[in-house]
Order: structure tokens, then C-alpha cells, then sequence
């Protein structure tokens, strides 16, 4: 564990249950420290992607607190959040990408968002997408990808505005152990450049080749905290 | 495409700009035909304002030579009459003329004894004293009417008032109606895009980068449809003109003034689409406040 001062998520007493539901997730307490990179594991409906909705504020907790980048967000005000959010990159477990829109501007949304020059846009995206190896499907819409081309898409668009915190929901789901493994060794470039990233996946094997802290949820309960791993 | 803008939406399809085009095509042509009417109406105010008729009417027993000799005797009076600036007598044959189409016959007219006119324009600088001068002349001539249309302007007057109204509570309408449309196109496409929205949300965007691209597509909706109504009403009304300059004769293209008229109803598609984009604007705001939490 971290200092306080430097957690970049901390999670004190969290629970959370949709309407009159059973708990999802039941009294969660944990903290990831700026520039780490944790694993997220668990089988599938454990809780992960609700606690990954957590962190990324497309929910609140039912009780208890979650505080990002130092603020207490159970509390914050609507119109707060885009500040937080545009310090967070988000792959989506089914990517979220915007069928409508080519890759590039799939792509750029994030950058668009916070602003940045069309100029810029135009210079940087390519050249992100370059290095993914998408630069031939500049213009193509998601619907002509496949689901690799997808996932490394939906990577770039939340790597694109660096951001200081990663989450990836499933981020090798419905790629090949091949394209798997270079999904997670482009992850840890980016923690290398001193991104945080938090990866839920319920590839456990996967997850155990990589030494890093492993987060283990089971009937919506933390169970495992291997923090002793850098 | 005029002004075109990225947005992170699709297109909202043509419903919205068709309805935009048979909203302005329709308050078009009733703007233009108020403003036409209005137009003839100054006219004839203008015409007949400061002017007055002085009905002649014969004497049982008198021929026309009498008639004519009391003619002579008030226009005599009339040019001699200070604040007077032209009195001009029309002649029977001009009064037929007037009567024929109503009555149907040259000869029937000629068998009434009619009344003699006489046009009377008094001089717009000075403060002519017409109670003064009414008097004199039915001391003077018993047998004469002095009319100075002031029952007919009044109704004329009222009648533009009432034009003016009407114009304003049309405007009011297709305005009212605009933004009632506009606040559910809004809604349905927020419905319709609510996990774009959500997306856009989770990437940092606020309410107003979404609320911006909303707005931006209904002004070009706005002015694409606008334009395309005002351009489609404008062969109907160069119709109706048309229809109506006939039977109006005269300098009735001048009186219209065209030029004027297009100066004012190109605001129609401009307050139409500043409208859109302000209703677009407004309800998205309000939507994504009331409906999301996070």
C-alpha cells in the first residue's frame, strides 16, 4: 500500500446494489497509488465492471466513499465530474466505439473534448494509430474492423489524451492469446511512461505471467490484495 | 456544405429539415400576402388621406346647364378659398365610367341623376379650417355634400391595426410552434443517442460540447430548411403579386416595394434557425440535467 497522499483511487467501505438487487459489491476497501499497475480478476459477473464503473463515474456507491485524484466523488457535483473524467482513459469491455464515426474521429473524441486544435488532432491521432498498427484504417468505421482492430482502436482512444489513470474492462475478451499478449505489453508501456492502470479481466493465467498487484473479487467481496508485488 | 461542423452524432435525417421548410414555406407566404395588403392599404390611405369630395347633387328640375353653371360657382369659391391647392371637377363621363361596372349599363347610368364631383386637395402646409370652409360652402350651395373620407380612413386605419395583429400573432404562432417542435425533436434525439451521450460523458465531455453539436445542427437545419421554404414560396408569391397587380393597376410593383419586402422576410429563415439553435440548446441542457445523475 501507498501513501494516502499519492492514491490516485481509494475506496473506503463501498458498497453498491442496483434498486432492490442483491449487493454487487460489499464493503470494498482498497487503494491503488499513483503509477502502479493492478490487475483486476475475478469470473465473470464477480463485480468487476461495477467496480470499474465506480472508478470511472458512470455510477455512484450505494454506501461508503470513493475518492479519485484526491477528491471525494461520492459527493461532487454533476457539473465537476468532466474535470476528473478527462483524467481517465477507458476501454470498454464491449469498446463503446461510435459506429457512425471513421477511426480517426473515434479516436480524437477525447482530444476534441478537452479542446485541442483540429491541427493537433489531425497530427497526433495518425500518429498514435500508426503505432497500433491501424494506419491503414483511418477513415474505416468500426462496423468494417474486426474485433482486434477494434480492441486496439478502443486502446487508443483512451490513451490518446495521456491520461493519469487507465482502466481496461476485458481488455483481451475477444482476441487471441497472441494479440492478447500484445495488448498487455502495450499496457505496460504506457506504465512505463508512468500511466496508472487497472485491468479487469477474468483471465487469471493471463494476469499471474505479469508481476503485478493482483485485485481479486468473488460474490462482490475483495478477497485477495496482493500488493506486495511492484 | 454551408458552415459544416464535425459532430460526434448522426445525422438526425431529413424529418426535421423538412418540417422546417413547410413552416417557413407557409409563414412566408402569409407574411408576404399581410405585407402586401398592408402595402395597398397605405396606398389608399395615401390617396385618399388629405383629400376630400364635394358631392354636387342636382336639383330636382335643374338642367344640366344649372348643374354646371353651380359647378363653375364653387370652384370659383374653391380657388379662391386660401389653403386649397387643386379642386378639380370630374367631368359625367368620367362618373359613368365608375358607375358602369356596377350597374351594367352605359345608358341606365346616364338616365340617374347623378351627382357631380369635384376632387379637392387642400395644401399639406397649412392648417386648413375644413369645419370652416364646409360651412361656407352649404351656405353658399345648400345642395352639396362635403365628404373628407374620414369614416373610410378611420375603417381603413382600423383595418391595418387589425392587419398588424394579425401578422404578429402569426409570427407569435409559427414561433411558438417552432420551438414546441424543436424541444421534441430534441428530447427523442437525446433518447435516441442516450448511449453516445453516456460515452461522450465517461470521455470528459460537459453538457455543452453535447449541447453545441445538438444546437449547431439545428441551426444549419434551420437555415437549409429556411431558405429552402422561402425560396419555394417565392414563385407563389411573385403569383399572387401578379394576380393582384391587375386589377390594381398603376405604380402597384413600386408601392409593393420588393425590395423591402424580400429586406424583411429573409429574417424569417434567419429568426427561425437562431430560434432552433437557442430551443436546441436550452432543452438539451434541461434534459441531461433532469435525466442524468452522473
Amino acid at each position: 500500500m501507498s501513501q494516502a497522499s499519492s492514491n490516485i483511487v481509494r475506496f473506503e467501505s463501498v458498497s453498491l446494489q442496483y434498486g432492490h438487487e442483491p449487493e454487487i459489491l460489499r464493503n470494498i476497501t482498497f487503494s491503488i497509488a499513483a503509477g502502479s499497475f493492478a490487475f483486476l480478476t475475478g469470473r465473470s459477473g464477480s463485480g468487476k465492471s461495477s467496480l470499474l464503473r465506480l472508478i470511472y463515474l458512470a455510477q455512484r456507491p450505494s454506501q461508503g466513499f470513493v475518492s479519485l485524484f484526491g477528491e471525494n466523488i461520492s459527493f461532487i457535483e454533476r457539473q465537476a465530474l468532466p474535470a476528473i473524467r478527462r483524467r481517465l482513459g477507458v476501454v470498454f469491455q464491449d469498446f463503446r466505439l461510435l459506429d457512425h464515426l471513421s477511426t480517426l474521429d473515434n479516436v480524437a473524441i477525447p482530444l476534441r473534448i478537452a479542446g485541442v486544435r483540429e491541427e493537433e488532432v489531425r497530427k497526433h491521432v495518425p500518429e498514435l494509430l500508426a503505432w497500433i498498427g491501424l494506419a491503414r484504417f483511418l477513415h474505416a468505421k468500426p462496423s468494417t474492423l474486426s474485433c482486434g482492430q477494434k480492441q486496439r482502436m478502443a486502446i487508443a482512444r483512451a490513451v490518446i489524451s495521456r491520461p493519469d489513470l487507465l482502466l481496461a474492462d476485458e481488455p483481451t475478451g475477444s482476441v487471441d492469446s497472441c494479440v492478447a499478449r500484445r495488448v498487455f505489453h502495450l499496457f505496460i508501456e504506457l506504465h512505463k511512461i508512468g500511466t496508472t492502470i487497472i485491468i479487469a479481466t477474468h483471465n487469471e493465467c493471463l494476469a499471474r505471467q505479469f508481476n503485478f498487484p493482483r485485485m481479486h473479487l468473488e460474490g462482490g467481496r475483495l478477497l485477495l490484495l496482493d500488493t506486495q508485488k511492484t | 456544405m454551408m458552415f459544416k461542423r464535425r459532430s460526434d452524432f448522426p445525422s438526425a435525417g431529413y424529418l426535421p429539415l423538412a418540417i422546417i421548410t413547410v413552416v417557413v414555406f407557409l409563414t412566408t407566404l402569409a407574411t408576404a400576402s399581410t405585407l402586401i395588403l398592408q402595402g395597398i392599404i397605405e396606398r389608399w390611405y395615401h390617396d385618399v388621406s388629405g383629400t376630400w369630395t364635394i358631392q354636387v347633387i342636382p336639383v330636382l328640375g335643374d338642367s344640366p346647364a344649372e348643374t354646371q353653371q353651380q359647378i363653375d360657382s364653387i370652384m370659383s369659391f374653391l380657388t379662391n378659398t386660401p389653403g386649397i391647392s387643386v379642386a378639380q371637377p370630374l367631368n359625367p363621363q368620367q362618373i359613368t365610367q365608375l358607375l358602369e361596372p356596377w350597374l351594367d349599363s352605359a345608358e341606365l347610368v346616364s338616365n340617374i341623376a347623378l351627382p357631380r364631383l369635384i376632387d379637392v386637395v387642400p395644401h399639406t402646409d397649412s392648417l386648413v379650417d375644413a369645419e370652416n370652409i364646409i360651412l361656407s360652402l352649404i351656405n353658399l350651395f345648400p345642395n352639396i355634400h362635403l365628404d373628407d373620407h374620414k369614416n373610410w380612413l378611420n375603417n381603413i386605419i382600423q383595418f391595418g391595426c387589425n392587419l398588424d395583429l394579425f401578422l404578429i400573432s402569426l409570427l407569435i404562432t409559427i414561433f411558438t410552434l417552432i420551438i414546441i417542435i424543436n424541444v421534441h425533436v430534441t428530447r427523442y434525439k437525446i433518447a435516441t443517442h442516450r448511449s453516445v451521450i453516456e460515452i461522450l460523458h465517461i470521455l470528459g465531455a460537459k453538457d455543452d460540447y453535447i449541447a453545441l453539436q445538438f444546437a449547431h445542427e439545428s441551426l444549419m437545419q434551420g437555415i437549409h430548411g429556411g431558405l429552402l421554404g422561402l425560396i419555394l414560396a417565392l414563385p407563389v408569391l411573385i403569383l399572387i403579386t401578379g394576380w393582384l397587380a391587375n386589377p390594381l393597376e398603376g405604380d402597384f410593383w413600386q408601392t409593393l416595394q420588393p425590395i423591402q419586402m424580400a429586406m424583411k422576410l429573409i429574417f424569417l429563415p434567419i429568426g427561425v434557425a437562431l430560434l432552433a439553435k437557442v430551443t436546441t440548446r436550452m432543452t438539451v441542457y434541461k434534459t441531461l440535467a433532469r435525466t442524468v445523475s452522473v
